[in-house]
């Protein structure tokens, strides 16, 4: 990959990496700290890293440094500074808000809070990044059948956690 | 909940999946026509989905992506382009110190006129019987000098020496 390429997948996926790592962490300062470490370990294995596959490579290094950061951090539970932190949804929304898809949002990555690191990991590489399923299983190092049953049970969970808010489709 | 309903979520969960095979498809749909418990956990699931495929993105701070940049691949092109710098100004050193070898070298020696040559040998002469003169001269004041330094107090002590000799054969 060239400086050029490393610059555009900065760019273009460094969001993403950080997303994933706020999702993952529940801890923004902690977050940064992975995206960039994330983008600095691409640009030391950028010979080896095609820019067409940089998306996968960088989501399947964040989530590595994600899990051994969440065992670090595993007495830690809150996002000390955000508006839009996972833990800051409103406890009595108003009915009209409810079909407000930021409001929708808010829910779900409050519900996701309550998946296991492993589920939550299984959901977001697959519902929100989009990764494939052999993909995800090899990056997780679970079967995948493991793999499907936890995207389920995941699913359901969520589900059961928007209907107890009051979210319904 | 039925038996019916179990394997249409279990169905539904694997359309999610992006299974596709038109009979269960149709089970799936003839099932939930009839079960309106089953058609809003469906919906739900469809829900969880779309809104996660919705959630809004968290952008990493531009003040930390230019800082990555900087530390990367600003870093590196400095890095070549002081390199560069540094191969130009080696190979234009060099090429000043070859050139002014091949502009300042001395050429032959240019052959002097006749007269030229009789008055450097007159002017050579001169100075030789200068240089011989004062030779003479350092070795006369040298002379001198070891005359004065050395000889001169002896030849002094003598007279004492013969006064004092003269004064005991004295009677």
């Amino acid at each position: 990959m060239t400086r050029e390429a490393f610059e555009r997948v900065v760019r273009q996926w460094g969001s993403r990496v950080h997303s994933h790592a706020v999702w993952m962490l529940r801890d923004r300062e902690e977050a940064r700290d992975v995206a960039q470490e994330t983008l600095m370990r691409l640009w030391k294995h950028r010979e080896e890293v095609h820019e067409a596959g940089a998306r996968e490579w960088l989501l399947r290094t964040a989530h590595r440094l994600c899990i051994d950061r969440s065992r670090r951090l595993s007495v830690r539970r809150e996002v000390p500074d955000g508006p839009a932190g996972i833990e800051t949804a409103d406890p009595a929304p108003d009915p009209a808000r409810l079909a407000d898809s930021s409001l929708l949002g808010e829910r779900l990555e409050s519900a996701l809070l309550g998946l296991s690191p492993r589920n939550r990991a299984v959901v977001l590489l697959r519902e929100v990044e989009g990764l494939g399923y052999e993909e995800i299983a090899e990056s997780l190092s679970i079967p995948l059948g493991t793999l499907k049953a936890a995207l389920h049970r995941s699913r359901e969970k969520l589900r059961e956690a928007l209907a107890a808010e009051g979210v319904s489709p | 909940m039925t038996d019916r309903c179990g394997t249409a979520r279990d169905l539904a969960q694997r359309r999610l999946d992006g299974e596709r095979d038109p009979a269960a498809e149709a089970a799936l749909n003839s099932h939930l026509a009839i079960c309106p418990s089953c058609r809003e956990i469906v919906a739900g699931l469809e829900t969880v989905r779309e809104g996660l495929r919705a959630l809004p993105e968290r952008p990493l701070p531009g003040v930390f992506l230019e800082d990555i940049l900087d530390r990367t691949v600003r870093r590196e092109r400095e890095r070549v382009r002081a390199a560069v710098w540094a191969a130009w100004a080696t190979a234009a050193a060099a090429a000043t110190i070859v050139l002014s070898l091949i502009l300042i070298r001395p050429g032959p020696p240019e052959a002097p006129a006749g007269d030229e040559l009789a008055r450097a040998r007159r002017e050579a002469g001169i100075a030789l019987s200068l240089a011989a003169g004062a030779m003479r001269e350092a070795e006369r004041t040298a002379r001198d000098r070891v005359i004065a330094e050395r000889v001169a107090p002896a030849l002094h002590r003598v007279p004492v020496r013969w006064s004092a000799f003269a004064a005991s054969r004295k009677p």
